[in-house]
């Protein structure tokens, strides 16, 4: 899979057509995010899978957020996974990134990795190289929602207990770009506080994660304490899609219900 | 640690003591959650109601300087029940009787009076931790910053040795280094005792091989001064110069008034940090070193772990890689450092480190490596003491407690003890100058229980004067359940309510650490405004 | 989302109300705390380890 994908880098490097490629390199024994430009050494270059797939994945959008404020005029290539691909649908229509200026590489992510994340679609929408894999089947919400009420309070108040305020969630989080944060905000969230006011903290992440999640998982993998934060906005995508038909991304140029507002249907 | 940070998460039992876990090591406390869902019991024991209680399946509040009569209480349980693991007191320790005749004369009633943690309690956690398979000790600050701090390590030494957990996976004594790099500083020899790995400066052997590395004829086996001691020597005036690299003892260390005039008697003071600190402020010459980003190099962690630190940025303004400034100044003082990267001196060291010999910068790719490392074949070491103790027989101690070198009295009722919130480092220098730390927890506070503040008509916010026989200082008070009666606390973080104005320079005798976890205070309500 | 972490949904309330309507205003809140009365506490309101900080 990663020789496809290098034909296709040098290829767009080569023909001028990108700037530069936002991808992962294997570099003194560890994966990190690098952008590749032309006549760089493609030969370190990384999908993110170290020891199991899939194990070794950035946010590379958040990054590519950065680069193109930092070069608005140039395109750029990045590496994308199924939810890094729901990521840039997202980002265009809350105008962090301009379509144009962004070609997606697109690589599938294996059965394992897929059942792993309980992901509804492991692959992007254009795929440069890679097999689709079967959707994997949702459990995690599944497993809270037949908890009684009692067992589900203690369950998740015995998981935010652990919070120990590192922001990690949504430092990695490719979905966060607010300038202002809620949860910086002393009166909605008492700065100070370990652990962060319980619930407020964590269900104002997912309440601001409605339309944007696009179940990548990140935040999970980030969390120190080891909160299960993907089955909480998990269960936010889930509301959406049972109430509103929408999943976060999955539709080019289809804005989430919540922030829009329908001039058409307002005149009624 | 004599065991590594991911053998945590295959215990059976972890027993955290004096430690803030997950708000000084919250990479530690990661692993104590996992161990916790994989079915480990959790023990906490801490004067403070600290976060990590959370999870523990035992909590108790000992008073503060009380560990020894806590744990010996705690081994006698053991010792009477059977709990002890006979084969390896008999195979792999001396001096066992002595021990055993302390510890037996010391039941958990007895303890309970001493410590506060009622006897029933003691019974608790001996079980839990003498009848687990693999049981594991954590421990910080709030065992060693005593005058009883070797005491309080050694009686922790003497319970792993005492349940043969020790030299095994999951067990262990393990304290957690509070810097990324200070297990770092004491194996390169940032001691007044040693050279690098231990290797003592008074053996003759050891000061002739360096001497020859270093072409010089020889070198001292003097031992060096403590900074009790250099701070009595500027004092007194017996010590004229100091140089401070990358330390802020106007904020960190007890008795700051103390410490402040001591430096100002200083004929020279130099200072070489990467912001203008408190200290550096005192200073006639302030050398500007390179923070981690800036620099090449190595890291030794806690678990004994050496990394590669790379350079990302390039020095901000006139600042100098800190080996470099070294080598200039031993240059211009006539002895001609020659080294041109930290490699070049990584590498001496290695040739006269028996611990670090096998390791080189080629090897630390990826994960690092763990010392003792001795040769260019040898994987490293996970845990300590395996199959034999390093000194041959682990050495069991006979520790009688010993109250703390300050207590309460009519004038100074109340307990004090120092730490750390979760927003900040230390003095502060670097996370004070970050918007978004600061922005968390801007000031200090003294917790105060409930019971102590309606005593004294105090309400949450309300300044408060804290003082000691040391000094005195205003600052806020938070009125909290998380602090027992006649106990108050204190982040050392902020210099404007500087808690070690009021703390206690006296310390540990044999190795000479401060005794920063305890004094006796006064709190009044201030009349400044709320 | 209430549900989902085990709180009880009639703990939460939101209805429009126009600032022409106070009678309508003072009639939702005192339906509502009456409603919140008869919950009796929170599970949250038990300082839910928020005393400790």
């Amino acid at each position: 899979m990663i020789d496809v994908i290098r034909d296709k880098v040098k290829e767009l490097l080569d023909s001028g057509e990108i700037k530069g490629f936002l991808g992962l390199v294997r570099k003194n024994g560890h994966i990190a995010p690098h952008l590749f430009q032309k006549g760089d050494d493609l030969g370190a270059m990384s999908l993110g899978d170290d020891k199991v797939a899939g194990d070794a994945r950035y946010p590379l959008n958040k990054f590519l957020i950065n680069l193109a404020k930092a070069y608005p005029e140039e395109t750029f290539a990045v590496l994308v996974r199924g939810c890094d691909d729901r990521g840039l649908q997202t980002l265009y229509t809350w105008n962090q990134l301009n379509p144009k200026k962004v070609v997606p590489v697109g690589i599938t992510c294996p059965q394992e990795l897929a059942d792993a994340c309980e992901c509804l679609k492991p692959f992007p929408a254009v795929i440069t190289a890679g097999e689709c894999a079967q959707p994997g089947t949702p459990r995690s919400v599944a497993a809270v929602d037949a908890l009684v009420m009692s067992e589900r309070f203690s369950y998740w108040m015995d998981e935010f207990v652990k919070c120990i305020k590192c922001y990690g969630c949504s430092n990695v989080c490719p979905m966060c770009f607010c300038n202002e944060c809620t949860l910086k905000c002393d009166d909605l969230v008492k700065g100070g506080e370990l652990p962060p006011e319980i619930p407020v903290f964590h269900h104002t992440r997912a309440m601001h994660m409605v339309g944007r999640c696009i179940d990548c998982g990140l935040c999970e993998e980030a969390c120190p304490s080891n909160i299960p934060l993907r089955t909480l906005y998990k269960k936010v995508g889930s509301i959406m899609e049972e109430q509103f038909d929408f999943t976060t991304g999955a539709v080019r140029g289809q804005r989430s219900p919540l922030n829009k507002i329908d001039f058409a249907e307002g005149r009624k | 640690m004599t065991n590594s940070i991911a053998e945590f998460e295959g215990a059976d039992c972890i027993f955290i003591i004096g430690s803030n876990t997950t708000v000084a090591h919250p990479l530690i406390a990661t692993r104590i959650y996992r161990a916790k869902k994989n079915g480990a019991k959790i023990i906490v024991a801490d004067p403070r109601r600290v976060h990590i209680s959370e999870v523990a399946d035992i909590y108790v509040q000992q008073k503060m300087g009380t560990d020894v009569a806590l744990l010996n209480g705690i081994m006698n349980v053991i010792l009477e029940a059977g709990w002890h693991d006979q084969a390896f007191i008999d195979e792999r320790t001396e001096d066992f009787e002595k021990f055993r005749k302390v510890v037996a004369a010391f039941p958990p009633e007895k303890a309970a009076e001493v410590c506060g943690v009622s006897a029933d309690d003691i019974r608790a956690i001996a079980e839990l931790y003498g009848r687990a398979d693999k049981a594991s000790l954590v421990y910080c600050m709030g065992i060693t910053q005593h005058t009883t701090g070797v005491d309080n390590v050694k009686s922790l030494a003497n319970l792993a040795m005492l349940t043969g957990n020790l030299g095994k996976e999951s067990c262990g004594v393990n304290p957690l280094r509070g810097q990324n790099n200070v297990q770092g500083a004491c194996d390169m020899g940032g001691l007044p005792n040693v050279f690098t790995a231990y290797q003592p400066v008074t053996s003759s052997a050891a000061a002739e091989k360096f001497a020859r590395a270093w072409g010089v004829e020889s070198l001292s086996t003097t031992v060096g001064m403590t900074i009790p001691a250099m701070l009595e020597g500027l004092a007194g005036g017996s010590l004229k110069g100091m140089f401070i690299l990358g330390e802020n003892p106007v904020v960190s260390d007890p008795d700051v008034n103390h410490v402040k005039k001591a430096l100002e008697k200083a004929e020279l003071l130099v200072v070489q940090d990467i912001f203008l600190t408190a200290t550096a402020e005192l200073a006639d010459v302030v050398l500007p070193g390179v923070s981690f980003a800036e620099k090449d190099g190595t890291f030794s962690n806690t678990e004994r772990r050496v990394s590669r630190v790379r350079q990302a940025v390039t020095p901000a303004g006139d600042a100098r890689q800190d080996w470099w400034i070294i080598q200039e100044i031993s240059r211009r003082f006539g002895y001609a450092m020659d080294y041109d990267s930290p490699q070049a001196i990584f590498d001496e060291m290695t040739s006269l480190t028996p611990s670090y010999g096998g390791i080189t910068y080629e090897r630390l790719e990826g994960d690092g490596l763990q010392w003792p490392c001795p040769t260019s074949d040898h994987p490293g070491t996970r845990f300590l003491h395996k199959d034999k103790v390093a000194r041959g027989k682990g050495l069991f101690h006979a520790i009688a407690y010993q109250p703390p070198a300050e207590v309460v009295d009519a004038e100074y009722p109340l307990w004090l003890s120092t730490g750390r919130v979760f927003a900040h480092y230390h003095t502060g220098t670097m996370t004070r100058n970050s918007p978004t730390l600061d922005a968390e927890i801007a000031e200090g506070f003294l917790e105060l229980s409930t019971d102590d503040a309606s005593r004294l008509g105090i309400a949450d916010g309300d300044w408060v004067s804290l003082s000691s026989r040391r000094g005195s200082i205003e600052v806020r008070a938070m009125v909290t359940k998380r602090i027992s009666a006649g106990s108050v606390f204190m982040p050392f973080h902020f210099i404007e309510s500087c808690a070690n104005v009021v703390t206690n320079p006296a310390h540990d005798p044999i190795c000479k650490i401060p005794e920063l976890k305890v004094c006796a205070v006064r709190v009044e309500k201030s009349a400044r405004l709320s | 989302m209430l549900k989902f972490s085990g709180i009880d949904e009639a703990r939460l309330k939101a209805s429009w109300v126009s600032s022409a309507e106070a009678p309508e205003l003072v009639h939702e809140f005192t339906s509502f705390i009456k409603e919140l009365r008869e919950l009796g506490p929170s599970p949250l309101r038990a300082d839910y380890r928020r005393e400790l900080v």
